[in-house]
């Protein structure tokens, strides 16, 4: 049995936690929106702006020596995350700018006319709107995934979708964003392969949970964001096989990813300064960097054993209110999302921000599965390894204040 | 210090949400007009019927499905607006419509600010508030009211 977390102690490491909302102590649910920074992020964001300032690469002096070597280290670090090579990592602004960067790579190399890409149910708008833009104007369709009555793939199904042909790209989340159930990814990879067809994965809210093994999962590209596992906003990463990210054309032109201009047309860089144009995000890989190795101090043995404990009582929790409708589950990650009877989900976040509990609202950018699930808006709690008990019991309390303000669900 | 009672859902939010007025559809008429807006973003949906036949008497109802706010808000919009002057309904539509902009930062007009007394705390909901004055605008439009829409539009 892992050691436990000292949660207090950690908690106390990150000072959003410590916040009063509305003048009660924050109990913060939203962990799948954004994870709050620990205070060593925010340290080496300081160090970033501090000694660190400079531009990174081509400078001769010392301090720019010293920027491109932190930024090199955390190109590594990340690479050590996903069991990848540190040049098969492209660090973007966000999960949603790597998911376009792939779908842009992926458009000029394997999309034709009746191409078809397959993208699941449970995808984040990331993982399909890119595919659309690039899907119209080559004449690709993008269609949905064969799925069961949760938006989860059916791979039964799915298997027959893939052997109609044509099929170029399949694009899965490794876990939804609104139900927080794992997907089938390693199978649903090993079918697509088998009809010549590349695997994109979506891993923003895996990889909050674990370190994730590229290799074995199988996919050919993965994208992800430094925000969500405790680093800083504005740094994502655009993973793809070598071979892959090689054979892409550039995706924005500037400085750094060529090696010499003339009017005549310019010279391109190797991945993955090919696909860095411009002054990359230099603090906030540092940022990054340091998030990583913070979760690992704590031991992701330890974080994955407390986030059972955290999902599992919030789904005890909810699941004794009256009137409260959890959709499918149940999850894999700390999280649930529910409706509440008849009343609408922004009144229920807005009365729980007023009694200091912290939820998202809405539909979380992920219409494809609330219009499968007939919902047009749902209430999402998302816990952490960081979540206490005394937490989502204030989240139930606050519904039962809800219920007093609004009325019987 | 925490609060004892939530400061935008208040007494006055509340009859108007749970029991909303001019939810009686306004009958059938040559000069009546229908509008319908949604949210795409969380499904608040407003449908109104506008008959402004009479320049002096506006006559309005509203199917309003969505969160307590946007019925409050149309129920509200109703008691404004009905037997009053179709003018006078048109320039409260646009006024109050500028007034829940997103990022307007004057104070609400008293009628809706009394209301509405929390929303400041709540920037996020003025959207939900601002769909019923959304449609009537569009359904008082001087060109007449285009194809149902979104409120964003």
């Amino acid at each position: 049995m892992p050691e436990t977390i000292d949660l207090a102690a950690v908690r106390a490491q990150v000072p959003a936690l410590s916040r009063t909302v509305h003048g009660r102590p924050v109990a913060y649910l939203d962990h799948a929106a954004t994870a709050p920074t620990p205070t060593c992020v925010i340290d080496a964001l300081g160090r970033a702006y501090g000694p660190l300032n400079a531009n990174v690469h081509r400078g001769v002096h010392t301090m720019s020596a010293d920027a491109t070597q932190a930024f090199a280290a955390a190109r590594r670090r990340v690479a050590r995350f996903i069991s990848a090579s540190a040049d098969e990592v492209v660090f973007t602004s966000g999960t949603t700018a790597a998911l376009n960067l792939v779908a842009h790579g992926l458009s000029a190399t394997r999309l034709r006319p009746r191409s078809r890409v397959l993208v699941s149910r449970q995808e984040h708008h990331a993982n399909l709107v890119p595919w659309q833009l690039v899907a119209a104007p080559r004449g690709a369709r993008v269609e949905a995934l064969p799925c069961d009555t949760r938006g989860g793939v059916d791979l039964e199904a799915a298997e027959r979708a893939l052997r109609a042909g044509d099929v170029a790209v399949v694009c899965i989340t490794l876990a939804s964003n609104v139900l927080g159930t794992l997907q089938p990814v390693h199978e649903l990879t090993r079918l697509a392969h088998g009809v010549g067809a590349l695997v994109v994965a979506d891993a923003a809210q895996a990889a909050a949970h674990g370190p994730i093994d590229v290799r074995a999962l199988g996919v050919d590209a993965l994208a992800f964001s430094g925000h969500k596992l405790f680093g800083p906003t504005g740094v994502g990463v655009a993973w793809a096989r070598r071979e892959l990210l090689q054979s892409w054309p550039p995706w924005q032109g500037g400085g750094d990813m060529v090696t010499r201009v003339t009017f005549d047309g310019p010279g391109f860089r190797a991945p993955p300064q090919r696909f860095e144009a411009g002054t990359p995000p230099i603090a906030q890989a540092i940022g990054l960097h340091a998030a990583l190795d913070w979760l690992e101090d704590i031991g992701w043995a330890r974080i994955q054993a407390r986030e059972t404990l955290v999902r599992d009582r919030i789904w005890d929790r909810l699941g004794e209110v009256d009137g409260l409708q959890l959709l499918p589950g149940p999850a894999d990650l700390p999280m649930a999302s529910f409706t509440f009877g008849r009343h609408h989900p922004h009144d229920v976040g807005t009365l729980l921000d007023q009694q200091g509990v912290a939820v998202r609202t809405g539909r979380h950018c992920a219409d494809p599965i609330h219009a499968l699930l007939g919902l047009d808006a749902t209430v999402r709690a998302s816990g952490s390894f960081l979540t206490t008990d005394a937490e989502i019991d204030r989240l139930v309390d606050g519904l039962r204040h809800v219920r007093e303000v609004l009325g019987a669900p | 210090m925490p609060l004892d009672r939530p400061t935008l859902y208040g007494p006055e939010l509340l009859r108007h949400a749970q029991a909303p007025h001019g939810t009686t559809p306004v009958p059938d008429s040559p000069t009546r007009r229908s509008v319908e807006v949604d949210n795409p973003l969380c499904g608040d949906r407003v449908r109104l019927l506008v008959d402004p036949g009479d320049p002096h008497h506006l006559q309005l109802s509203h199917a309003t499905r969505g969160c307590a706010l946007c019925i409050a808000s149309a129920s509200l919009m109703v008691t404004q607006v009905v037997g009053k002057p179709v003018v006078k309904a048109r320039t409260a539509a646009i006024e109050n419509t500028a007034a829940l902009a997103d990022h307007a930062d004057t104070p609400l007009p008293a009628a809706l600010g009394a209301v509405f007394r929390g929303l400041s705390a709540a920037p996020m909901r003025r959207s939900c508030v601002r769909l019923p004055w959304d449609a009537l605008a569009r359904a008082l439009s001087p060109t007449g009211p285009p194809d149902s829409g979104t409120g964003d539009e």
